[in-house]
């Protein structure tokens, strides 16, 4: 008699990590979400505001979120990130276009995982996240 | 001349002209009297720099009533350098003007009034002699410049507002040609658009470090790295990229040019270096020899000869193209790998 020994799709679908994805121009949210479920995440989201991004972190409880800073909402990226970091300890890594002393000061306070300056690529986004997991694991 | 005219004409140098004019005129009395009238802020001191006179403009400007015989050099409260540290009054323009006997004109600064508000101005010191020619004084103009500057962050705002908005283009454009590359079915469409890609990543790297040192120049250090992190984050494991030498100062017209001729020869040295390899090991330089710029791109891989390129728009067709737009020439130097130079340019560097 022979044993098989079957994988387990449940185990699989467990360690997938999650991400929240906040950004607010639909093709870069669409790539977004194209690219890092192709790279294994499980995409929560895209989030269009500060609100919303609010919300499916308290709702969904991702492992990162990954955070613009320019937002459809009159709160900004920084906003969402320093309330979701305050009541949920979740972290965020911010993708943006602003990349100056002063942004960084505000977003301290948040304790990003990380910064990567608009333009990106979606393979530099994902090398990022990764390194970034690491760190939340560890 | 009378107060309505004299206030058409206080223009920053007409101010000046005017009053230097007027002054050459009249008694003492009426000299006071006109420096009283002038709207920009004036005062004067003897020769050891005590304050002997002051305007309503100056009292307006300084916010506080100078002591006469007591306050020395200047009427602020208190003065900074246009970086904010703090100017001692026994090093602030006047101060120099009497201990050198010599006119300034339009030194910076920033006065603070007690009530801490601050306000940019211009100084104009002038010494000022009796007959013989002897120091007896000085007069000092300070003309405020809150307009200009508050009109100067207006448009560090809008540059600043402009840069994030042209990020966010190339963003969009790069997602959707990514977008295009994951849906297309050929592996020709794909490299293809895997190519364009890493080009519009290169122009925005390029468009990163623009305005790094000026308005008109850049640095050229954080531009080429900048240039090798994107075309690393899209080769992978394929390619290990090293800079070797990246210093100086380019011209802003030579962002985009270089930035694409680099991306392309490290592509022609990912796609053509590798043989039977997997990982081709690529230097970078660019550096200024003498009055010319020299870009050096320098693969191990088996090198090959610069034929006529078939295409213009891509590859090295792409890098002819655009050395020629430099007003440059492109070798190539096949010894143990490849070694591609492109030497272009004048000696526009900041020296």
């Amino acid at each position: 008699m022979t044993t098989q020994i079957a994988p387990s799709p449940v185990y699989a679908a467990e360690t997938r990590a999650r991400v929240l994805a906040v950004e607010d121009d639909f093709f870069v949210a669409l790539e977004m979400e194209t690219a890092l479920a192709e790279a294994g995440f499980d995409v929560i989201g895209p989030a269009k505001t500060a609100e919303d991004a609010e919300r499916y972190a308290a709702e969904m409880r991702p492992d990162l979120v990954v955070m613009d800073i320019r937002l459809l909402s009159r709160r900004d990226g920084i906003d969402a990130a320093l309330a979701i970091f305050n009541t949920t300890g979740i972290r965020s890594i911010f993708a943006t276009a602003h990349d100056d002393a002063h942004t960084r000061a505000r977003a301290a306070g948040a304790q990003p995982l990380g910064w990567i300056t608009k333009p990106y690529t979606m393979d530099a986004l994902i090398a990022l996240i990764r390194r970034a997991l690491n760190d939340v694991k560890s | 001349m009378n107060n309505a005219t004299f206030a058409q004409s206080a223009g920053t140098a007409d101010a000046l002209r005017t009053f230097e004019h007027l002054a050459t005129l009249g008694t003492e009395e009426n000299f006071r009297k006109l420096l009283e009238a002038l709207p920009a802020a004036v005062f004067t001191t003897d020769a050891e720099g005590r304050i002997t006179f002051y305007n309503r403009a100056a009292v307006e400007l300084a916010g506080r009533e100078p002591v006469l015989g007591v306050d020395n050099w200047c009427v602020t409260w208190r003065l900074y350098r246009p970086d904010g540290t703090l100017l001692p009054h026994d090093e602030c323009p006047m101060a120099i003007t009497l201990k050198e006997d010599r006119a300034l004109s339009g030194v910076e600064a920033i006065a603070e009034r007690p009530d801490g508000t601050r306000v940019p101005f211009l100084a104009y010191p002038r010494p000022i002699h009796d007959a013989s020619g002897k120091l007896i004084g000085a007069v000092k103009m300070m003309l405020d410049i809150t307009d200009r500057k508050e009109a100067e962050n207006k448009i560090r705002d809008l540059m600043n507002e402009l840069n994030h908005r042209v990020k966010n283009n190339m963003q969009m454009l790069q997602s959707l040609l990514g977008a295009a590359e994951r849906e297309a079915s050929s592996a020709e469409a794909r490299e293809a658009l895997s190519d364009a890609v890493r080009r519009v990543g290169a122009m925005a790297a390029a468009q990163q470090g623009m305005y790094s040192a000026s308005a008109t120049e850049f640095e050229v250090q954080p531009f080429i790295e900048a240039l090798c992190r994107n075309a690393s984050q899209s080769f992978g494991a394929k390619a290990d990229i090293h800079i070797v030498e990246a210093s100086g100062r380019l011209h802003n017209d030579a962002a985009i040019p270089v930035a694409l001729i680099l991306n392309e020869l490290l592509t022609n040295a990912v796609k053509h270096g590798r043989a039977e390899q997997s990982r081709v090991t690529i230097s970078v330089a660019l550096r200024s020899v003498g009055s010319q710029w020299e870009l050096a791109v320098a693969d191990d891989g088996p090198g090959f000869s610069l034929g006529q390129p078939r295409r213009r728009a891509s590859g090295l067709g792409l890098v002819m193209g655009l050395g020629r737009q430099l007003g440059g020439t492109f070798q190539v130097v096949s010894d143990k790998g490849a070694r591609c130079v492109v030497r272009f340019g004048g000696p526009r560097t900041a020296e």
